[in-house]
């Protein structure tokens, strides 16, 4: 860490200690004294065998020292890293590394938090130069992200948040809580099999899709007509079976349709776990699928059950039927059956597959030469739509490029320190330029032709504001339907 | 001796006293008269002003008390007994004003027309008159502070001198012996007198020794001769000195380590100027009767530069020499690459400028009454040296540079930053007094600062206007942006003030690359509308095809497409043909791509 620019953030409002923390020289003795010596009888006690490659428990292992220091320093190489540990100090899971390679990084983690904790205060983020480092201390897990992305830290708070959910979506959070209540120092990797992948994948989704720093979903584009159909196929396949809470069409990770019992409602957040877990998990669409899930925004603490199947081998639209009964798959599976002879019938099936052809619309077909890409969400119904990439950003690294200014807008649109958004950014950029427009009903991030006339801006941004407006019944689920 | 400032001039000879000749000098015409046999045997005329010469004879008429000729050479007068005077030509002699008043002895310059009497039973009291377009003047009356005549210490006619210097008229009166034992030595009590108030006290020459005193003018200076010990002091009245807000207190510029000779030796101890056949006359005359010898005092500046310490008070005293422009030059260069301060350094520049700002001030006045401009000398001082900022940069920062490339590599660096120093400074004085710097030392003060690297000074400069827009200094910017990127912008910024640069922005933007900030500026010309059809979009194009960056390119064909939209109601390029290039480029770039891969959000 770059000592000469360390700036520490504090949550002050959770105690009324110390608001400034002095980094310590990690050589220095006193830096080990606040892991308590309770905790470090317990873990001799328990796991002594375990503990190899802790070198400061085992002084001859000098390699594993040395391979410490090669996985840092490989560590380094990338923009950013997540790491994920148990109050205790275990790791659990490290973005592109092995998290057991990396035990007193994980110890230092642990020490930085509890640092001030000790102080009745709550560490949130360290600035070191170009070096952004967030902390998250949930319950009985810590995360942290080091990033030198230029994230702000309510931003990687966001992400530490998500990577929070997907653990409580796999375990629940009262589990999670009960595991570590009976053991401080259990090794939760055991429970969390096969959650990396989940989590590899929702970490890159969360700096390459817009639905996340929007915080809304995209719609799959599809006539209002056959959407109607397809959410009445859905109610009259469902609507009388008991305990069902959440009927979800997704499409390419967009919603073709989502059927709510009529008291709950479905957080964007808790529908972004399930479209990552879809789009994560090939093995759905071998079969159907049984699982159980938990939805931190529905109940952190109690399990759906999430029959998931694809509707047809000739379309890869995957259904999510959701209920608090762990008894129910052939019910589900039948009704699914149902709903895809129906689909089928009226045939939305192909109206799907079009759609999915089709990938989405163009700038070209939005005719406004002078924009080039934009995001827009509807803030009520917390929906988004985008065009294609095309061209300039017809390649990967010109879409990154601009997928990572549209994140640094985002930021700028929140002033620093208030709760508050700017209404209107304009900025000239290198390549392009970038307007961002905020009410209360839209949020509009668009790139727009660098010789485009500034005054120009505004009449081309309405053009286009007329033309959503005309295709909203295609883009975004303007009714929700219940059972 | 070399490093002697003061010298006597070859002597202009003439017969000297003997019991057949006497010898008259007239020191309004500055003229010996050697008078042969009462002008029976022929009276010589000679001065140091050659067509002053004469030589004629007239009847020996008795004893010619005095003989003088008339300012412009037609009359001679001749006094043979106090009583009368003899007009030797025609011509009659006007009262013009006449006062009555017992006087002492009197005392008259001729170039200044200023008379002074000395009147009252003491004779201290002092009555000086001017004589200005043919009226007289009387002035107030002064009193000294002396004791009165006929006791020790008393003053007579001889310690009284009535000079012009640096154009002020002064009466400058000696004091040999200071009353009291409070310090060694006599000074010299300056009075300024003008006919707009009373005489005042203005200055004290502090010339502490003892002894007969003998005094000078020459090149606005003071040089008091000391008989006993056979030593001259300089004053200049010019430079500042200790002061009580009234009276300025002197102390002697320089010492003459060496006495003052003739070419050839003195025949004797008792001959010369400080013997006592040696007469001073007024403002730079010696003569010695005995030996029939007229020389003049000269100041030679050469030597000064090693016999006064201060850089300040040297180039101060320097700066008000006669003909002293080189030697200046010279001490300002010895100067700066001495170990002067940056303080000091400071102050000379501000002498010399303060100089070239009054000159440049009157030759920039409107011109009165049909009068030419002058362009010589400064009008109201002519005695200043006026140093140009060519001058400065021609003789002394450029000789400074030439011996600085010579040097080691450490040294040089420590040279350049002290020379970037001393030119900021020379700026800062020119702005102190309001001069305009020349192109040419903001030049080397640019590639100074750039070659120390002292880029946040040069921005600096810039920013606060001291190195002033100019298209000269907007491309030796550019040439600079190697060293120092930022440059490149800062001449940008500099050429679009100028307002009269736009092709060369057009031209260095898009050498740089910047095509869109090239197009932005055309478009602030208005010169991309429509109905500028003679503008070449092929460069435009050109340039952003040898970018090599499909993100300029792109934007630059949309951008033209949009025009031709305009322009003929579709995109395509007009004439075709000419566009054949960019058209398949765009092609190959965008549309063959697009084609075969599109890429899908979130795939």
């Amino acid at each position: 860490m770059d000592g000469s620019a360390t700036f520490v953030e504090l949550d002050r409002s959770v105690g009324p200690g110390c608001s400034e923390v002095s980094i310590l020289d990690p050589n220095e003795s006193s830096f080990y004294d606040f892991v308590s010596d309770e905790e470090v009888t317990e873990r001799k006690q328990e796991e002594p065998c375990e503990d190899s490659e802790d070198s400061s428990d085992n002084p001859e292992d000098v390699d594993a020292v040395s391979e410490d220091e090669r996985v840092v320093r490989s560590l380094r190489e990338r923009d950013k890293l997540v790491f994920i540990l148990s109050e205790a100090g275990k790791p659990i899971y490290c973005r592109h590394g092995s998290e057991e390679k990396l035990v007193s990084l994980f110890g230092l983690m642990q020490a930085l938090v509890f640092c001030v904790q000790d102080d009745d205060d709550q560490i949130k983020s360290i600035t070191a130069g170009a070096y952004r480092i967030a902390f998250l201390n949930k319950g009985p897990l810590i995360f942290v992200a080091v990033s030198r992305r230029g994230e702000t830290p309510g931003q990687l708070a966001l992400h530490l948040g998500y990577a929070q959910s997907l653990i409580v979506s796999v375990l629940t959070a009262a589990q999670l809580k009960k595991i570590f209540e009976q053991r401080r120092n259990y090794d939760l990797r055991k429970l969390l099999g096969g959650a990396d992948r989940l989590m590899d994948n929702l970490l890159d989704g969360l700096e390459q899709d817009p639905a996340y720093l929007l915080g809304a979903v995209s719609c799959l584009a599809l006539n209002p007509s056959v959407r109607d159909s397809i959410s009445d196929a859905i109610v009259r396949h469902c609507a009388k079976l008991k305990n069902l809470v959440f009927a979800i069409l997704l499409a390419d990770s967009q919603l073709v349709t989502l059927v709510r019992m009529k008291k709950y409602m479905l957080h964007p957040a808790d529908l972004h776990l399930l479209i990552n877990l879809v789009a994560s998990s090939e093995s759905f669409k071998l079969s159907e699928s049984w699982t159980p899930i938990c939805l931190p925004r529905f109940d952190a603490n109690g399990f759906l059950h999430a029959h998931v199947s694809y509707l047809a081998d000739d379309c890869q639209a995957c259904l999510l039927l959701l209920t608090v009964d762990k008894d129910q798959f052939f019910v589900l599976s039948e009704a699914k059956q149902g709903i895809v002879q129906r689909l089928r019938r009226y045939k939305c099936l192909e109206a799907i597959n079009r759609a999915m052809k089709n990938g989405g619309y163009t700038m070209q077909d939005v005719n406004i030469p002078e924009i080039r890409h934009f995001l827009y969400k509807a803030r009520p119904t917390a929906q988004y739509t985008a065009p294609l990439f095309s061209a300039p950003y017809d390649d990967s690294y010109e879409k990154d490029r601009l997928l990572a200014l549209y994140h640094r807008m985002h930021q700028r649109m929140l002033l620093p320190g208030s709760q508050r958004h700017l209404k209107l950014v304009y900025v000239v950029g290198k390549y392009e330029c970038l307007l961002c427009w905020v009410t209360a009903f839209f949020e509009l991030y668009a790139a727009i032709e660098p010789l485009v006339e500034k005054e120009a801006v505004i009449p081309r941004v309405e053009k286009l504001l007329n033309w959503i407006k005309s295709e909203e019944s295609r883009l975004f689920i303007l009714t929700s339907t219940t059972f | 001796m070399d490093d002697a400032v003061l010298r006597l001039s070859p002597p202009i000879t003439f017969e000297g006293l003997s019991p057949v000749t006497s010898v008259f000098y007239d020191d309004v015409c500055r003229q010996v008269f050697a008078v042969r046999s009462g002008g029976a045997m022929g009276i010589v005329v000679k001065g140091p002003e050659e067509h002053f010469n004469h030589t004629f004879r007239m009847p020996d008429q008795g004893p010619i008390l005095a003989i003088k000729f008339s300012l412009d050479q037609t009359v001679l007068a001749v006094q043979h007994v106090p009583d009368t005077v003899v007009n030797k030509e025609r011509g009659s002699v006007k009262l013009m004003k006449s006062h009555s008043f017992p006087v002492n002895w009197f005392l008259y310059n001729g170039k200044t027309t200023t008379l002074l009497t000395c009147t009252g039973a003491g004779g201290n009291t002092l009555q000086p008159f001017l004589i200005r377009s043919g009226s007289l003047f009387k002035l107030a009356k002064f009193e000294l502070d002396f004791p009165p005549s006929g006791k020790p210490g008393a003053l007579n006619e001889r310690d009284f001198i009535l000079a012009e210097v640096y154009n002020q008229n002064y009466i400058l009166v000696v004091k040999h012996q200071p009353r009291g034992n409070s310090s060694l030595g006599g000074e010299i009590v300056v009075f300024n007198v003008n006919k707009d108030s009373s005489p005042t006290k203005c200055h004290i020459l502090k010339v502490e020794r003892g002894g007969k005193l003998a005094v000078n003018i020459v090149d606005n200076l003071v040089v008091v001769h000391h008989q006993t010990t056979k030593k001259s002091q300089v004053f200049d009245v010019g430079l500042p000195g200790e002061t009580d807000g009234y009276v300025v207190y002197h102390d002697a510029v320089l010492w003459t380590d060496t006495c003052l000779k003739d070419g050839e030796q003195m025949e004797s101890e008792s001959n010369g100027i400080y013997g006592q056949n040696g007469l001073i006359f007024q403002p730079d005359v010696i003569i010695d009767a005995k030996l029939g010898k007229l020389w003049l005092l000269e100041f030679d500046v050469e030597p000064v530069y090693g016999l006064i310490k201060s850089p300040t008070n040297l180039v101060n005293f320097l700066l008000s020499r006669k003909n002293a422009k080189g030697v200046v030059l010279d001490a300002v260069r010895r100067l700066l690459q001495g170990d002067c301060s940056l303080l000091e350094i400071g102050k000379v520049f501000d002498f010399v400028v303060a100089i070239y700002q009054a000159h440049h001030h009157a030759a920039t006045l409107p011109q009165v009454f049909g009068k030419p401009r002058e362009l010589g000398p400064s009008v109201a001082a002519p005695w200043r040296v006026v140093i140009i900022q060519k001058d400065m940069c021609l003789s002394v920062f450029t000789p400074l540079i030439r011996t600085l490339s010579g040097v080691q590599s450490d040294k040089y660096h420590r040279g350049q930053s002290r020379l970037s120093s001393i030119l900021v400074e020379y700026a800062r004085s020119l702005h102190n007094y309001h001069m305009p710097v020349d192109f040419f030392v903001l030049e080397l003060l640019a590639t100074t600062l750039i070659r120390d690297k002292a880029f946040q000074l040069l921005h600096q400069l810039l920013q606060y206007g001291t190195i002033r827009d100019s298209k000269q200094m907007a491309c030796l910017l550019l040439s600079l942006s190697n060293d120092y990127p930022p440059a490149e912008q800062i001449a940008l910024d500099m050429l679009k003030r100028l307002n009269t640069a736009n092709e060369q922005i057009l031209e260095i933007l898009l050498n740089k690359g910047q095509i869109f900030t090239a197009l932005r500026f055309l478009r602030k010309l208005g010169l991309l509308q429509p109905s500028n059809a003679a503008l070449d979009i092929r460069k435009y194009l050109d340039a952003a095809l040898a970018s090599n960056n499909k993100m300029v390119f792109f934007p630059v064909f949309k951008f033209f497409e949009q025009r031709n939209l305009k322009m003929y109601g579709s995109p395509q390029f007009k004439p075709p043909e000419q566009y054949e290039v960019y058209v398949k480029k765009y092609k190959e770039m965008f549309l063959e791509a697009q084609d075969s891969e599109v890429v899908v959000i979130n795939s």
